[in-house]
């Protein structure tokens, strides 16, 4: 059975838009035959990690593997990134470290951090359902020559990670795209 | 005899019809606003998307419904060669997540240990979505449940029905 509803939006509606600064995004290339080894590693990262995950995100990567991402609320103390550096180089950590450099070994590569980044997101009606969207969001950036390090979307979210210090400039420019509950309408028009 | 590791509680388990995963190659002389863009002007919703600039300009994927298939492929003919397709592909979304890395871990692990491909992931402050071989979806929920628990009476399910904006 089909039911057809018409429902119009001059300009895309979401429920409002948000940011947050001083965050940390971890990038990882992990090959598709060590993602067993890979759950284990964050298994173990998170009893260990002071930071909280706000994204995880990851898309295929040449040759056969995953460029995996962790968006962080703080980055990872420099301890254990010495760590993960030391497996990436297959070079001898410092002993003093307790966790047990071979577990890393191999697992990842192309270790990068962008710190601090900053988030710009936001949700809407049914936009899991509805197409456009992340391209309007993308468009509405690019107009304002706002760059982008990473977008994700997933159900009815939309999140857009800039380098630091762009985060406002983003909300700006997505304001005036998109209605929000303050306005009722587009930022442009107030 | 060591008792088996309790799992972990999640709130339920959501999976999609069959999918496309759509990928623009890195350095391919082409934007993900011209992708986007042509998927848009087609009114070709894009369910789930993961991109990010690590190779220098923004690049990554998106996955469409099966049904789409063929508009998507016309729409997209002038990036043809910037582009490739898995399918058939499954999304399976896992809420809430509540930023477990121990769960996202076990998850990882849990499916790398039956041989199941990860083709992508997106998450979002709740849910997390993975994207897997749509023919093995049930060796992937299988995988799954072995880590988490749900909540009484419920199963992993799919949506009864589906919106589609025209």
């Amino acid at each position: 059975m089909e039911t057809f509803a018409v429902y119009w939006e001059p300009i895309i509606k979401t429920y409002g838009i948000s940011e947050r600064t001083g965050l940390c995004l971890v990038t990882l290339d992990l090959p598709f035959h060590r993602i067993n080894d890979a759950g284990g590693w964050l298994t173990r990262l998170a009893s260990r990690f002071d930071s909280s995950l706000v994204l995880i995100f990851s898309r295929p990567a040449t040759p056969a593997g995953l460029k995996l991402h962790l968006l962080l609320d703080k980055p990872p103390e420099k301890v254990e990134l010495d760590k993960i550096n030391a497996a990436e180089k297959n070079t001898q950590p410092d002993p003093s470290m307790d966790m047990n450099p071979d577990a890393f070994d191999g697992a990842f590569s192309g270790l990068r951090v962008d710190n601090p980044v900053e988030l710009v997101y936001f949700q809407g009606p049914h936009y899991g359902d509805r197409y456009g969207i992340a391209s309007a969001a993308m468009t509405a950036l690019a107009e304002k020559k706002v760059p982008l390090l990473a977008v994700v979307c997933t159900g009815a979210s939309v999140y857009l990670i800039t380098p630091t210090g762009k985060a406002l400039e983003a909300r700006k420019a997505l304001g005036q795209a998109f209605s929000t509950p303050q306005t009722g309408k587009s930022e442009s028009e107030t | 005899m060591q008792s088996p590791l309790p799992k972990l509680p999640i709130g339920g388990l959501k999976l999609s019809s069959e999918l496309i995963q759509i990928r623009l190659l890195p350095n391919s002389g082409f934007s993900v606003h011209e992708m986007f863009r042509c998927l848009a002007d087609h009114k070709i919703n894009v369910m789930m998307v993961s991109l990010d600039a690590t190779d220098g300009e923004l690049t990554g994927i998106g996955c469409i419904f099966a049904e789409d298939r063929l508009l998507a492929e016309a729409a997209l003919k002038p990036l043809a060669a910037a582009l490739d397709m898995i399918s058939p592909v499954c999304a399976m979304t896992i809420f809430p997540h509540q930023a477990r890395l121990l769960l996202i871990g076990k998850i990882l692990s849990a499916l790398g240990e039956d041989k199941l491909p990860v083709y992508g992931m997106a998450s979002s402050h709740s849910a997390l979505t993975l994207t897997t071989d749509y023919r093995r979806l049930d060796d992937a929920v299988s995988a799954v449940c072995r880590i988490v628990s749900l909540p009484e009476n419920h199963a992993p399910f799919r949506p009864d029905f589906r919106i589609k904006q025209f």
